[in-house]
């Protein structure tokens, strides 16, 4: 055979031989493999059985515990009924104690008994043996005088004293009672009198110390009088300092008396500025006419302290005029063009008067000199005004612009842009920080003077351009703003809600000019506009209706303006006429 | 002269596969008392056996990562390097199953190499695939050139017993051709004895040789005799088999040859 014949037997065989024991071995294999998988969950039971083991212990030996201290709830009764025995035994031992003390009063009121038995039996067998010797006297006596014939009558003698004896004796023992008992009732008023004095005692001390106590109150309540009584005083030097100065706030009757209101929010901050009735009357007739002035009139303005007024015009010249005569007292000129608008300063110490050569001059009237020359805007300014300290103007042009001006430095310290021009303006407070202005795209706008910014634009009241805008006297406690418009209507706006609070017009009522103005009347009671037929139209501003129309004039209005005094109203037509009109209260 | 490739043979010596008796160690005391039988490829190394029987030697609460596992027959510890076959053969035993004993402890440093792991005895089937690509060809070119995964399948298809998959790879490496250079060649003969892995040519001035021609050539004195035999795979080789033959068919999956001489006996 060939090696490879020879091979493959010897393999053969061997492999026969070898691969005898295939299938003993896989069993063995698999056996063995069940072998250890069953000594492994062996363990694990084990494992599990003693963990179950600890378990079983740990509850037993809980349950065991509870046992034996009992449930809490248990407990707590155990705990309370301890408690409770501990005391009643207590308790009971104080009762002991009691019954104790009880018998040993017994035993004492006992002994005290038998000590007044004891003392009343002697006192009875005293009186017993005093009886018995008196009667064995008796007896002897008796027996004695059984001897004595006089004796009867001795014994009769001697029974009937002792008869008066035995009587006095009775009565001395009643009268002892009765005095015993008046001693009794003496000493149980006298407890009663005690006790009323020890309680009146009381009662008095008390009130004296609520007296101290008013008194002191009362002391005290004079001492804040006094004090309230020195503020008002110094309230009052204040109030007129500052009334000398704010021209547009003060609030006079005629002759200049103050009215005092009887209810106690009058001495507040601000000066009270509500009057009860009106205080001024309505024109009836004007109590003089004068025709004055060179060229055209195109305003008139009162001054602050009432004594004088002043007019513009087209001549170029401000003429100031003394209220009550119409006299013209000065003649203020420098303006390049004509006047458009004039204000006081509050303290009448100067005049401003706006032009259209673009500028704003300030002329001193002590001196009749210019004090200031305010240029910088660009266009025709129409109105002007001071602030209340004086120390600042605000203008408003036709540059569409309003400048404030800074007198102390003599510049324009803010420029606020306008988008249309302006044709009057006013300071809504005392303070100068709200500007209201009146356009000629009939808008309303109000200005903050310190930043510069618009707070609010009030579109749609009127329907022509705005010619007049003035505060209503009476702000900030009554109706605000007075408008006057092309649209011939006047119309009064709340400052607060920016609504129209009244509108004002009459058939009868043309605004005639671009510039006509309008105004309250000191108490702001009335309104007074001129209308363009030369009319004087006066309306009630509580009422709304209006009240009178006078005709003295024969052209345009240009201009009213009353006094914040109250005793006269000022009217200007174009055509130089002006009209003074007396309007004080005559009391 | 092409060798032919003998399938029939080649499967036969693959599927070889001996039953083992493993026994615990009496002194490592174990929930596991009886032994454990497996059959093992003659092919396949110790290491594989131990990752076999795993799951038992887990059971019995042994961690095989921390643990160096080593056999002994008769107390001899045995080489987990060799093949189980060559093991076998070496030991002399006639006994069926092998009865070896496992242990878990007390690894002999100095006997054995260190750390019998699979992945350890994978990189040394590689190396002697190279030095028996080196000695046939002159150079390891063909196992180089073999993809990562053609190399991991040589070891893979043998741990998993799987014979074509095997011979896929390693028929590029045993083509045959007349450019042979060296027989990769062990000759074992007794335990204590040092290997021999001589060089020897395929041809013997262009004869093709035989086993006998080279055991003459390498053991004067043994061969010829009546003596000593060479075995392979439990099996005694005649002397007129063609080397070439014998290399291309009888070898073991690391393509060498390992003959053990042992005394004759029938």
């Amino acid at each position: 055979m060939s090696y490879k014949d020879l091979i493959l037997e010897s393999l053969t065989t061997r492999d026969e031989k070898e691969h005898a024991f295939h299938e003993i071995t896989i069993a063995n294999q698999q056996l063995v493999q069940k072998v250890i998988t069953l000594q492994l969950k062996e363990k694990q039971l084990e494992a599990a059985m003693k963990t179950a083991q600890i378990q079983n212990e740990t509850l037993t030996q809980a349950a065991e515990y509870a046992k034996a201290q009992g449930s809490p709830e248990h407990q707590q009764r155990v705990a309370e009924l301890d408690r409770r025995i501990h005391d009643l035994n207590e308790e009971r031992a104080e009762m002991y104690k009691t019954q104790s003390g009880n018998a040993q009063r017994l035993v004492h009121m006992n002994e005290q008994l038998q000590k007044a038995t004891e003392t009343e039996k002697r006192n009875s067998a005293e009186y017993d043996s005093y009886y018995l010797f008196i009667y064995l006297l008796w007896i002897k006596h008796v027996n004695s005088d059984k001897k004595n014939p006089r004796k009867p009558f001795r014994i009769k003698k001697l029974t009937a004293s002792v008869k008066q004896l035995g009587t006095k004796c009775d009565l001395q023992t009643e009268q002892l009672r009765e005095k015993d008992i008046a001693i009794q009732i003496l000493q149980d008023e006298l407890a009663a009198i005690q006790l009323e004095i020890t309680t009146t005692e009381e009662r008095n001390k008390k009130l004296e110390k609520e007296n101290a106590q008013l008194l002191q109150r009362w002391l005290d309540k004079m001492n804040q009088e006094a004090e309230k009584m020195n503020e008002a005083t110094e309230f009052y030097e204040n109030f007129l300092e500052q009334a000398r100065n704010v021209g547009q706030t003060i609030r006079k009757t005629s002759g200049g008396k103050w009215v005092m209101r009887p209810s106690s929010s009058s001495d507040k901050s601000k000066p009270d500025r509500r009057v009860h009735a009106a205080t001024v009357v309505l024109p009836v007739s004007p109590c003089k006419k004068m025709a004055l002035s060179d060229g055209e009139l195109f305003c008139i303005k009162a001054s602050s302290t009432g004594s004088m007024f002043a007019t513009g015009g087209s001549d170029k010249k401000l003429r100031i005029y003394d209220a009550k005569t119409g006299n013209v007292t000065m003649a203020l000129g420098g303006s390049l063009q004509s006047i458009t608008s004039i204000c006081f300063n509050p303290s009448d110490e100067l005049v401003l008067g706006s032009s259209t050569d673009n500028s704003t001059r300030i002329w001193q009237l002590s001196t009749g000199r210019i004090r200031h020359t305010l240029t910088g805007h660009i266009g025709k300014v129409f109105a002007a005004q001071f602030t209340a300290d004086s120390k600042r103007v605000v203008s408003g042009s036709h540059d569409r612009t309003l400048k404030v001006w800074d007198l102390q430095r003599g510049y324009c310290i803010r420029t606020i842009f306008t988008f249309s021009s302006c044709n009057d303006l006013t300071l809504a407070d005392v303070e100068g920080q709200t500007l209201v202005s009146g356009h000629l795209d009939n808008n309303l706008r109000l200005w903050d003077t310190r930043t510069g910014n618009g707070i609010k634009e009030l579109t749609g009241v009127h329907t022509g351009q705005i010619t007049s805008v003035s505060i209503s006297p009476m702000y900030p406690n009554g109706d605000a703003l007075l408008t006057n418009s092309r649209d011939n209507t006047l119309k009064m706006i709340d400052l607060r809600m920016y609504d129209i609070v009244a509108t004002f017009q009459a058939p009868s009522y043309k605004n005639g000019a671009n510039w006509s103005r309008s105004c309250y009347s000191p108490d702001g009671s009335y309104i007074a506009a001129g209308s363009a037929d030369g009319s004087l139209h006066i309306w009630n501003t509580l009422t709304r209706n209006l009240e009178t129309t006078l005709k003295d004039h024969k052209g345009v209005m240009c201009g009213v303006s009353w006094s914040p005094v109250g005793d006269y109203l000022y009217t200007a037509e174009t055509n130089k006429n002006v009209c003074i009109y007396n309007t004080a209260f005559q009391v | 002269m092409s060798v032919v490739f003998d399938d029939i043979i080649s499967k036969k010596i693959w599927d070889g596969k001996l039953p083992i008796q493993i026994s615990l160690n009496p002194s490592e005391s174990h929930s596991l008392t009886e032994p454990i039988f497996i059959e093992a490829a003659r092919c396949s190394y110790l290491p594989l056996v131990t990752e076999h029987l795993a799951s038992i030697y887990n059971g019995l609460g042994i961690d095989l990562t921390n643990t160096d596992v080593w056999y002994d027959y008769q107390g001899e510890p045995l080489k987990w390097h060799y093949p189980v076959g060559l093991l076998y053969d070496l030991s002399g035993s006639k006994d069926r199953p092998w009865r070896i004993t496992v242990h878990f402890q007390d690894f002999p440093n100095d006997i054995l190499l260190k750390s019998p792991s699979v992945e350890a005895a994978q990189d040394i089937f590689m190396a002697m695939v190279k030095q028996a690509d080196f000695l046939r060809h002159g150079t390891t070119k063909r196992v180089m050139n073999l993809s990562k995964n053609d190399q991991s399948q040589l070891w893979e298809s043998l741990s998993l017993d799987r014979f074509d998959e095997y011979w896929n790879v390693n028929q590029h490496l045993i083509a045959d051709s007349d450019s042979l250079r060296y027989v990769p060649l062990r000759i074992y003969l007794s335990n204590q004895c040092p290997v021999i892995q001589e060089v020897v040519s395929f041809t013997n001035e262009g004869n093709p040789k035989v086993l006998g021609d080279v055991l003459k050539d390498i053991l004067p004195d043994l061969f010829p005799s009546k003596s000593a035999t060479p075995m392979t795979h439990g099996i005694r080789l005649p002397l007129d088999t063609p080397i070439r033959w014998a290399s291309q068919n009888l070898s073991f999956p690391d393509n060498f040859l390992h003959v053990v001489i042992c005394n004759e006996d029938s």
